[in-house]
């Protein structure tokens, strides 16, 4: 059951306008992109927002500009995809806990460490007693949490206007830069995105969307279906989830692919596209860097192009390409570390 | 129109390990003989092991490394994970009334697509705590195998990879409700028909993370809790696993399977009233007990038993206790917290609960809610408090609250409805 995208909530490391129709990208010269944070001051109550982390002010940010975007005020459910959860507080816990002897602890990072606290935040925010879930299964978090509220959907078709709140956040504080660095995850320092070598650019995010089973003035896109691939064979299993959908390679427009300048995987991961004929190739993490939930930006990018009828230049991998002029079937292909492989498909309206 | 529940969801396997059983049966007889795990720690490494007592299982890692059969230097919580939905998965075999004519559990599930759906609160935690000690002093020291495992998801996929199971894995991080909300999530993708066997549920190990974090709560009892009791003190914390394996109506005529239970109801609702706090009427706890009713169908003069989250802290089983009571009114079930014998296991407790609510119908069963003395002022009821055994169970809610305002009930049935 295919869903429309009503309001965006974006924070990354773009300054992106969903009301507007030109899509601002910026390159950045460094392995590690953090998120530019909007103004607070319209949306978290000074007080609280001191007490906050960046994964829960991003998340609350983001969720607020979301609600507002499709003119809602509470959801029926909130299902979010976080891999790392609340990093930030879960390291200054843990830090205190060794560094001072497990004494003179107090309770603020502790509490604000559950993974489920940004969800919770704003049930409590916007008084939802709906439905409130938190997945945290790294590259799959917030494809689990889509593929949830589209069933539902499907349970509550009969409900108007039923929406849900969904999204991918992720946070990448200094610890975890430091210690994910050590395992080569990520480029050198003094190198780009653009840099031939092994390792990928950090990235954090809050796309958040209120997504539901009735479009209105402002919906974006309809989401058809999304696929978490358990298979090793990639291409088969696109070919099987188009045919679920009716479609087939040909179908396909435009692609958001999920290449992250790591030389060990963008080869292998555009090999995976080889039968997408007739489809424009576009790159989403050279903007907003690599983590496991990175796919919630490109659903944004996509549902933005959709609605808007405009590629920016900036995204094709490839400038000679034929450009389309009118998108209609995006597929997004994204992996994280060459596992967690999964497809969305999005349509014009 | 509605246009899912195409099916059942039925509970053909168990599995469960915690500080009073190393699996289902031993958990049983604890169960029945009234006895709890609480002590102070002899393997959790805190300076408050001689003041705060936990329920810890009696085993190092590297028993429960041989046990799991897995490999070495390990989270403890992946271990414990992988020793319950072992048991579940191999009862689910004895529960097949083809288990003679199969050669193998692999080959009578080969045609299946079989999920794992795992919740779990800290991950890798207890080697984390090993990495940064060593990197807080030295950001290029800490042996790197002990942080790999961090991520919630890495011990799900690590315990998923033991099982073999690759259809579809996922995991749930929503405190204390995780495992609750695992089962949920579960049976909606069994209604789906997006899997025919599942296996839900959850797992948590002890650790100093959350040890320190419960203690700055000033929730923490220094003595064997109380729940449900006037002079209760606050939670004991616990740790374990446990799973059961849900299946749909398909998998159970063609596999013959013997079922324990069926998950007649469940939902999921927020307090949205504070980050660690449920409100005093028990809003979201009451939505859930009550979304879950209505869609089980039952009538709430049929549930003979509520397994309650009951804590033993004062803000839960108040507000827990005030919203049972708004929903039951003059009809309430017996109810008892198992928390008292395994202690509260945070991202396992609602897995355990089920497999104990599962077992309270397969013996027709009530637990006793232990050390039980003064009943609480704001409540009606007091909790059971001797095990019964003449009593015909058939419908079981099981309850889950956890931070975030995240509030589960479960309803299990058994076929006779």
């Amino acid at each position: 059951m295919s869903v429309y995208i009503n309001g965006i909530g974006t924070v990354s490391s773009q300054t992106i306008d969903t009301r507007s129709l030109e899509l601002n990208l910026s390159e950045k010269q460094s392995n590690r992109y953090l998120c530019i944070e909007p103004d607070y001051k319209d949306l978290i109550p000074p007080m609280q927002l001191r007490r906050m982390s960046k994964v829960i002010r991003i998340g609350i940010a983001s969720a607020k500009q979301a609600l507002s975007d499709a003119g809602l005020e509470t959801p029926d459910i909130i299902t979010l995809g976080t891999a790392y959860g609340c990093l930030s507080d879960t390291e200054n816990f843990l830090g205190k806990i060794l560094t001072q002897n497990e004494n003179m602890l107090t309770p603020t990072a502790f509490i604000q460490s559950t993974h489920n606290t940004v969800s919770g935040q704003i049930a409590l925010l916007t008084q939802c007693f709906g439905h409130n879930f938190t997945y945290v299964h790294k590259g799959h978090s917030f494809e689990t949490a889509l593929q949830e509220s589209m069933m539902w959907m499907k349970e509550n078709e009969s409900i108007e206007n039923f929406s849900a709140l969904i999204g991918g956040i992720d946070e990448m504080p200094n610890d975890t830069f430091d210690i994910i660095s050590r395992f080569g995850t990520y480029k050198n320092e003094d190198e780009n995105f653009e840099s031939q070598s092994e390792g990928t650019i950090a990235g954090e995010g809050a796309n958040l969307f209120v997504v539901s089973h009735q479009k209105n003035d402002n919906s974006y896109a309809k989401c058809l279906d999304v696929c978490l691939v358990n298979h090793s064979n990639i291409q088969e299993s696109l070919h099987d989830f188009l045919a679920q959908n009716d479609l087939n390679e040909h179908d396909i427009d435009t692609c958001l692919v999920g290449i992250n300048g790591d030389t060990r995987y963008d080869e292998l991961i555009l090999n995976n596209l080889s039968t997408l004929k007739s489809a424009e190739l576009l790159g989403f993490k050279k903007y907003c860097g690599e983590y496991p939930t990175s796919n919630a930006f490109a659903f944004c990018l996509g549902s933005l192009i959709l609605k808007n009828q405009v590629i920016p230049d900036k995204l094709y991998l490839k400038q000679s390409s034929i450009h389309h002029q009118t998108p209609k079937n995006v597929l997004i292909y994204n992996h994280y570390k060459n596992r967690y492989h999964s497809f969305i498909l999005l349509q014009r309206i | 129109m509605k246009t899912e529940i195409i099916n059942n969801v039925w509970i053909a396997g168990l599995g469960a390990i915690s500080s009073i059983g190393l699996n289902v049966s031993e958990n049983l007889k604890s169960l029945r003989n009234q006895n709890s795990g609480i002590g102070y720690p002899m393997f959790l490494d805190t300076i408050h092991k001689n003041d705060i007592p936990v329920c810890e299982i009696k085993m190092s890692n590297t028993e429960l490394e041989e046990l799991s059969q897995m490999k070495s230097h390990l989270p403890r919580t992946a271990y414990l994970s992988a020793i319950a939905a072992k048991e579940a998965m191999m009862d689910l075999h004895l529960n097949s009334g083809l288990i003679s004519q199969s050669t193998s559990l692999q080959s009578l599930l080969s045609s299946y697509r079989i999920g794992f759906i795992s919740g779990n609160t800290l991950g890798g935690m207890d080697r984390s705590e090993a990495f940064y000690n060593e990197f807080i002093h030295d950001r290029a020291k800490g042996h790197l195998r002990d942080v790999i495992h961090h991520e919630c998801g890495s011990i799900t996929d690590l315990v998923a990879n033991h099982l073999n199971i690759h259809h579809f894995v996922t995991t749930i991080s929503t405190a204390c409700s995780s495992s609750a909300n695992a089962i949920i999530h579960g049976s909606r993708l069994l209604k789906h028909n997006k899997l025919d066997i599942v296996i839900v549920g959850g797992a948590d190990a002890l650790c100093k993370f959350t040890l320190n974090g419960f203690n700055t709560l000033m929730i923490l009892d220094s003595q064997p809790s109380k729940p449900f009791d006037e002079n209760r003190k606050g939670l004991n914390l616990g740790e374990g696993a446990a799973y059961l394996v849900l299946i749909s109506d398909r998998v159970k005529e063609e596999l013959k399977l013997k079922t324990y239970a069926k998950v007649a109801g469940y939902a999921n609702a927020n307090d949205a009233f504070h980050q660690t706090a449920s409100s005093a009427e028990g809003n979201g706890n009451y939505k859930a007990m009550l979304d879950a009713l209505t869609m089980s169908k039952i009538d709430r003069k049929h549930i003979q038993y509520i397994n309650a989250h009951g804590t033993g802290t004062g803000n839960n089983d108040s507000s827990e206790g005030i919203a049972i009571q708004r929903l039951f009114e003059n009809e309430l079930p017996l109810i008892s917290s198992t928390k008292a014998n395994t202690g509260h296991t945070l991202g396992a407790c609602g897995g355990l609960e089920a497999v104990y609510s599962c077992l309270a119908i397969e013996h027709n069963l009530i637990f006793p809610n232990l050390r039980h003395e003064t009943q609480m002022k704001e409540l009606d009821f007091k909790p059971c408090i001797n095990l019964i055994t003449d009593i015909e169970v058939n419908n079981v809610m099981s309850n889950s609250f956890g931070f975030g305002g995240n509030c589960t009930s479960l309803i299990f049935s058994n076929e006779k409805n």
